[in-house]
C-alpha cells in the first residue's frame, strides 16, 4: 500500500493531539485571545504538552504504533468532553483587501513546501541525527541513552513530536509536523498585526518570513528551527498581552510553558525564558516575585526532563556543552572548544563576510535568508515606534545565541520580529512593502536563486509532487539529495542486526536499523578514531620515550606531575612504565590508577597497545597528573613515558606519598631516547577496535586515512563489502580469521 | 511502570565517576605485518591484488583468478627502475555479452597520459603490449595504470556496467 496515506494520517494525528491538549490547556487559562489567535496558539502550545507527555510515554517503555494512534482519541474525546474546542468569540478585525490580495504571493510557496514536506526526507542532518534518533528509540520502544552521539544529549522536544508522526507515517510524517509550524508562524504574524493596528507590517513580516529560502527547506524537514520561532514568536505574543492583563495569572503561565518549551526544543533559545523573566519583572513592577515564580514553576516542567536526562545518562545536566563544569566520559571539552570554535567562525575569515552569506551566496553558512534582508538597517527606524521598539528588543535576545553558531538557520527564531520590524519601517509608504515582498517572493523561488546565490547554497529545488505522492521512487530522489544513503541500504543488506558500525562522516542514519555511529560525535569515538589513525600519523605514535629517573627507594605510589600551562595543547602517554633497575616493575591486579583530568582513559596509558594512549581532554595546565597506587611498597628507580612527539617532553616531575595525604616532589632527571614504534600498528588498531565491540567500518573519499584502507586491506585486516558512490563499508576481521588467512597466504 | 522504577533508581543512584581504575587487559607487544612494497605487475590469482587496486573493478568470488572490470579500471603499480619497461594488459570480452557492443575501444593511460587508443573488432581472450616511455614513470612512488572502455556491457538484472575481465596487468620488462 502507498506511504501517502500513512503520512497524512501519522501528520494528522499527532497535529490533532497537540491541538486537542492545546485547546484544553488554554480553556482553563482563561481567554484573551480572539478566534484567529486561538487556533494557532493552541497548536504551538499543546504542541509543548505532547511533546513532554512522549517524553514520559518513552521513559515508560511505549514508544509503539498502536499508543500514537490511541493517544490523540483519547485527547480530542477529553478535549470533546470539556468543551474546548469552542472558540472565543472575538475576532480580529479583518485585513485590508489589498493586503489579502497580497497574501496571494504565498500561494505557491505552499505547493512548493507541501509537495517538499511530503517527498522523502533527506535533509542532512534530519536523516542523520534528528531523525536518527527518533527511528533508534522507537525501534527501543523507548527513550535509551545514545552516548555514542553528542547530538542525543541536546534538548529533544521536536524530536518527540517527530516521534509520534514517525510511528504511524515514518520519515515524511516526522517533516510535516515541521511544515505545521511553518503554516503556523505567518498566521501569527499576521494575527499580530492586525491585534497592534498595523496589519500591513503583519502581512509583510509573514511574506518575509514564509517565503525566506532557508525557511522554507528548514521549515520542510525534520529540523527545529522554524517550530522554535514559532514557539518564540508565540511567546512574545503573550508576553505583549500580558502588558494589557497584567492580573491574568494565565497569561505567565501560558508564557512560562512556552519559554519552557523553546528551551526544550533548542537550548540556544534559552533566552527566551530571559526575555520572559525581564517582561514579568517589567509588567509587574514592584510585586514581580510571585509572577515570576509562577513563570518558573510553568517553565520547569518542560526543561527538568532534559536536565534531569542528561545528568543520569550524560553525567552533564548541561550535555553536550559545559563540560569542563561536569567532565564526563561521554563528551570531551576538548572537542566541544573545537566544535565551538568552528561553529562561531565555519569556513568564513571573518564576521563581516556575515551579511552578504546569510543573504545572497548561502553556501558557506548553509542557506540564505533571501537578499532583501540586506534592507535589515531599516528596522531600525522602527524605533520610532514602541511597539518597534518591543520587537527589537525581542530580537536582540532571539540572537543572543547566534555568536555560538553563525550558521544562517540560526538566525530563524530572530527573523519574525525583525521581519515585523521592517514592515513597520517601511509601512510609511504603502506600495514600498508591497514592492519589497514582492521581489523577496520572486528573488526566493527556486529557479530564481541559482541566478545570484551560490550553486551550493542548502535550498528547495523545485516542486516535488510526483516524490510527494511516490510515483517515483523514494530511493532515486533520496540518492539524489544525499548520495551516502546507499551506503547506508547496503549497511541494511550485508550488516547483521547488533553489530556495531562505525563511520567517520554521518550518514542518512535514519534510513537504517543497524547500529551506526559516527567517530567525531562523542568521546568514544574520538578516542576510536585516534587509534584508526595512529599508525598513519606520525605525529600520533610514540616515537619519543621520556625516562624520568629518581633515588632508589620503595614506594607505595608514585605520580607523574605535568608543568607546564598551554591551554592549545593535550597531554597523552601512550605507555607508561616502571623499572627498577633494568627490571620493569610488573603490572599487577593489585595496582589503582589514578589520574587528572580523564581519569576514565588512563587504563589506556597501561595496557600495553601502542595504538592506545591516555589523552587529556583538556590543554596542559601545570598539576596534571596520572598515578599509580602499587597498593604495597615496590622498589622502584625510574618511570618511562612513551610519548607522541606532539608535545613537549621536559614538563615532568615525579612525586612520591609523604606523610599522611600529602605529596612530596623528589629530585627528577628527566632525558629523551627516540624509540621506534612496534610494526604492525594497522592490525594492532583494528585488532582495538574488534575489542571494543565495533566490527565494521564505513569511511569516505574524504576521510583521511581511506586511501590507506584502500589500499593496504589485506595488512589491516578488513574485507570491503561495498562501495557506493565512493563510500565503502568494510567487515573487520576476527583475530582468528584474519591469522587463518596470513596462515595460507591469503 | 517498570520504566518509571528504572528511571527513579537510575536517578537514585547518579554517582560520581570512579575514582581510580584497575590495571586492563595486556595486549602482545609481537610485530604484525606492514605493507609489502608492491611489485610492477599485478596478477589477480595473486591474494594481495586487491592492495594494487585502486578503483574500477568489480568484488571478486574467493579463490577467483581474474575480476570484473567496471568503466574505468585502475591500478597502482611500483618500479626500481623506469628505463626499458612496457605495459601489459591480459583481458578478455566474452563472447555472449560483448560481441553485440563491438567494436570497443580501450585507451590505455599510464599516470594520466594517454599511451593509446586501440579498438577491438572481435571478442574472446586478447593481450595488449606496449612500450612506456620512462619519462612517464616514477621509480619507488605509485604508478598509475588506467583503462576506459567503451561501450560497456550493462547487466540487465541489477544496472552493473561490466567493461572486460582482466586476469593480469601492469609493467615488465621489454623482451
Amino acid at each position: 500500500m502507498s506511504a501517502v496515506p500513512y503520512i497524512l494520517l501519522g501528520w494528522a494525528l499527532t497535529v490533532v493531539a497537540c491541538y486537542a491538549l492545546g485547546a484544553m490547556f488554554m480553556a482553563r487559562l482563561g481567554t484573551v485571545w480572539s478566534r484567529e489567535e486561538s487556533v494557532a496558539l493552541r497548536f504551538v502550545a499543546g504542541a509543548g504538552l505532547y511533546s513532554f507527555l512522549v517524553f514520559l510515554l518513552g521513559i515508560g517503555h511505549l514508544y509503539y504504533r498502536a499508543v500514537f494512534v490511541a493517544v490523540p482519541f483519547i485527547l480530542v474525546a477529553l478535549a470533546w468532553r470539556m468543551g474546548a474546542f469552542a472558540l472565543p468569540a472575538e475576532r480580529l478585525d479583518p485585513l485590508p483587501v489589498m493586503w489579502r490580495r497580497v497574501l496571494w504571493l504565498a500561494a505557491p510557496f505552499t505547493v512548493l513546501y507541501l509537495s517538499n514536506a511530503m517527498a522523502p526526507e533527506a535533509s542532512p542532518d534530519g536523516a542523520a541525527y534528528h531523525l536518527g534518533l527518533v527511528a533508534r528509540y522507537y525501534r527501543e520502544h523507548a527513550m535509551v541513552p545514545v552516548t555514542t552521539n553528542f547530538y542525543a544529549a541536546l534538548s529533544q522536544g521536536m524530536e518527540m513530536l517527530f516521534l509520534a508522526a514517525y510511528a504511524v507515517g515514518r520519515h515524511s510524517a516526522a517533516a510535516m509536523v515541521h511544515f505545521t509550524y511553518l503554516l503556523a508562524l505567518p498566521w501569527l504574524l499576521i494575527c499580530f498585526g492586525r491585534r497592534y493596528a498595523m496589519p500591513g507590517a503583519g502581512v509583510t513580516a509573514a511574506l518575509l518570513v514564509y517565503c525566506s529560502p532557508v525557511v522554507g527547506i528548514d521549515g520542510i524537514s525534520a529540523y527545529n528551527d522554524v517550530a522554535a520561532a514559532c514557539v518564540w514568536f508565540a511567546m512574545f505574543m503573550v508576553l505583549r498581552r500580558m502588558e494589557e492583563f497584567p492580573s491574568s495569572r494565565g497569561l505567565v503561565v501560558l508564557a512560562g510553558v512556552l519559554g519552557g518549551c523553546a528551551y526544550g526544543m533548542k537550548y540556544t533559545l534559552f533566552s527566551a525564558l530571559l526575555l520572559a523573566a525581564a517582561w514579568v519583572v517589567w509588567v509587574h513592577r514592584g510585586t514581580f516575585l510571585r509572577p515570576l515564580l509562577t513563570l518558573g514553576a510553568a517553565a520547569a516542567p518542560f526543561i527538568a526532563p532534559w536536565v534531569l536526562r542528561n545528568l543520569i545518562w550524560w553525567r552533564n545536566p548541561l550535555a553536550p556543552l559545559f563540560n569542563n563544569w561536569f567532565p564526563n566520559p561521554y563528551v570531551q571539552y576538548w572537542f566541544e572548544l573545537d566544535y565551538r570554535r568552528h561553529m562561531s567562525m565555519y569556513s568564513l575569515t571573518s564576521w563581516a563576510q556575515i551579511p552578504m552569506e546569510v543573504t545572497v551566496h548561502g553556501a558557506q553558512l548553509t542557506g540564505l535568508i533571501g537578499p532583501v534582508f540586506l534592507l535589515t538597517p531599516l528596522a531600525l527606524l522602527a524605533l520610532r515606534h514602541a511597539e518597534g521598539r518591543r520587537l527589537l528588543m525581542a530580537a536582540l535576545f532571539a540572537l543572543a545565541a547566534y555568536p555560538s553558531n553563525i550558521g544562517t538557520r540560526f538566525l530563524i527564531p530572530a527573523l519574525p520580529f525583525v521581519a515585523l520590524a521592517l514592515g513597520l519601517s517601511l509601512g510609511t509608504v504603502r506600495w514600498v512593502p508591497v514592492a519589497v515582498v514582492a521581489a523577496h517572493a520572486v528573488l526566493s523561488w527556486p529557479n530564481v536563486i541559482p541566478t545570484y546565490a551560490s550553486q551550493w547554497a542548502w535550498r528547495l529545488q523545485k516542486v516535488t509532487w510526483k516524490e510527494a505522492l511516490r510515483l517515483r521512487s523514494e530511493d532515486n530522489f533520496i540518492l539524489s539529495l544525499l548520495p551516502s544513503y546507499g551506503l547506508t541500504r547496503k549497511l541494511e543488506e550485508v550488516v547483521p542486526p547488533g553489530r556495531r558500525v562505525m563511520g567517520f562522516s554521518q550518514l542518512p542514519e535514519a534510513y537504517t536499523n543497524r547500529d551506526f555511529f559516527v567517530a567525531f560525535q562523542s568521546a568514544e569515538g574520538t578516542g576510536l578514531r585516534d587509534m584508526f589513525l595512529t599508525p598513519l600519523t606520525r605525529e600520533r605514535q610514540a616515537t619519543r620515550q621520556v625516562r624520568l629517573q629518581i633515588s632508589a627507594g620503595k614506594r607505595r605510589a608514585v605520580r607523574i606531575v605535568q608543568n607546564r600551562n598551554e591551554s592549545g595543547g593535550q597531554w597523552s602517554i601512550t605507555e607508561m612504565r616502571i623499572f627498577n633497575g633494568v627490571n620493569e616493575v610488573s603490572r599487577s591486579p593489585h595496582w589503582r590508577l589514578r589520574a587528572r583530568p580523564t581519569p576514565h582513559e588512563i587504563q589506556k596509558a597501561f595496557d600495553g597497545s601502542f595504538v592506545t594512549r591516555w589523552i587529556t581532554d583538556r590543554g596542559r595546565y601545570s598539576g596534571m597528573y596520572v598515578e599509580v597506587d602499587f597498593g604495597r611498597d615496590e622498589l622502584l628507580d625510574r618511570v618511562i613515558l612513551n610519548l607522541s612527539p606532539d608535545q613537549p617532553w621536559d614538563s615532568y616531575h615525579v612525586e612520591v606519598p609523604g606523610d599522611g595525604n600529602s605529596w612530596v616532589r623528589v629530585r627528577t632527571d628527566l632525558t629523551l631516547v627516540e624509540v621506534t614504534t612496534p610494526l604492525g600498528l594497522r592490525r594492532a588498531a583494528v585488532e582495538e577496535l574488534l575489542l571494543r565491540n565495533v566490527q565494521y567500518l564505513v569511511a569516505s573519499a574524504s576521510d583521511f586515512g581511506s586511501a590507506d584502507l584502500i589500499l593496504n586491506r589485506s595488512v589491516w585486516g578488513v574485507d570491503e563489502l561495498a562501495n557506493v558512490a565512493e563510500v565503502r563499508l568494510y567487515r573487520l576481521l576476527p583475530r582468528e580469521e584474519f591469522e587463518a588467512r596470513r596462515k595460507s597466504g591469503k | 511502570m517498570k520504566g518509571w522504577v528504572v528511571f527513579l533508581v537510575l536517578l537514585g543512584g547518579c554517582a560520581p565517576m570512579p575514582e581510580s581504575y584497575p590495571i586492563p587487559e595486556q595486549r602482545s607487544l609481537k610485530d604484525g605485518p606492514e605493507p609489502e612494497p608492491l611489485q610492477a605487475f599485478v596478477s589477480f590469482s595473486d591474494t594481495r591484488s586487491p592492495d594494487y587496486v585502486v578503483g574500477g573493478f568489480l568484488p571478486s568470488a574467493p579463490d577467483q583468478f581474474w575480476r570484473w572490470a567496471s568503466v574505468s579500471p585502475t591500478v597502482r603499480v611500483r618500479v626500481s627502475e623506469k628505463r626499458g619497461l612496457r605495459l601489459r594488459v591480459n583481458f578478455a570480452f566474452p563472447e555472449e555479452s560483448h560481441k553485440p557492443l563491438l567494436p570497443i575501444t580501450v585507451r590505455y593511460f599510464v599516470n594520466d597520459k594517454l599511451l593509446e587508443a586501440v579498438v577491438y573488432k572481435q571478442a574472446g581472450v586478447l593481450e595488449f603490449r606496449r612500450p612506456v616511455p620512462s619519462e612517464w614513470l616514477l621509480e619507488n612512488a605509485d604508478n598509475l595504470i588506467r583503462c576506459e572502455i567503451s561501450p560497456v556491457y550493462v547487466a540487465k538484472a541489477d544496472g552493473m556496467k561490466l567493461s572486460m575481465i582482466v586476469s593480469e596487468l601492469g609493467l615488465e620488462r621489454n623482451e
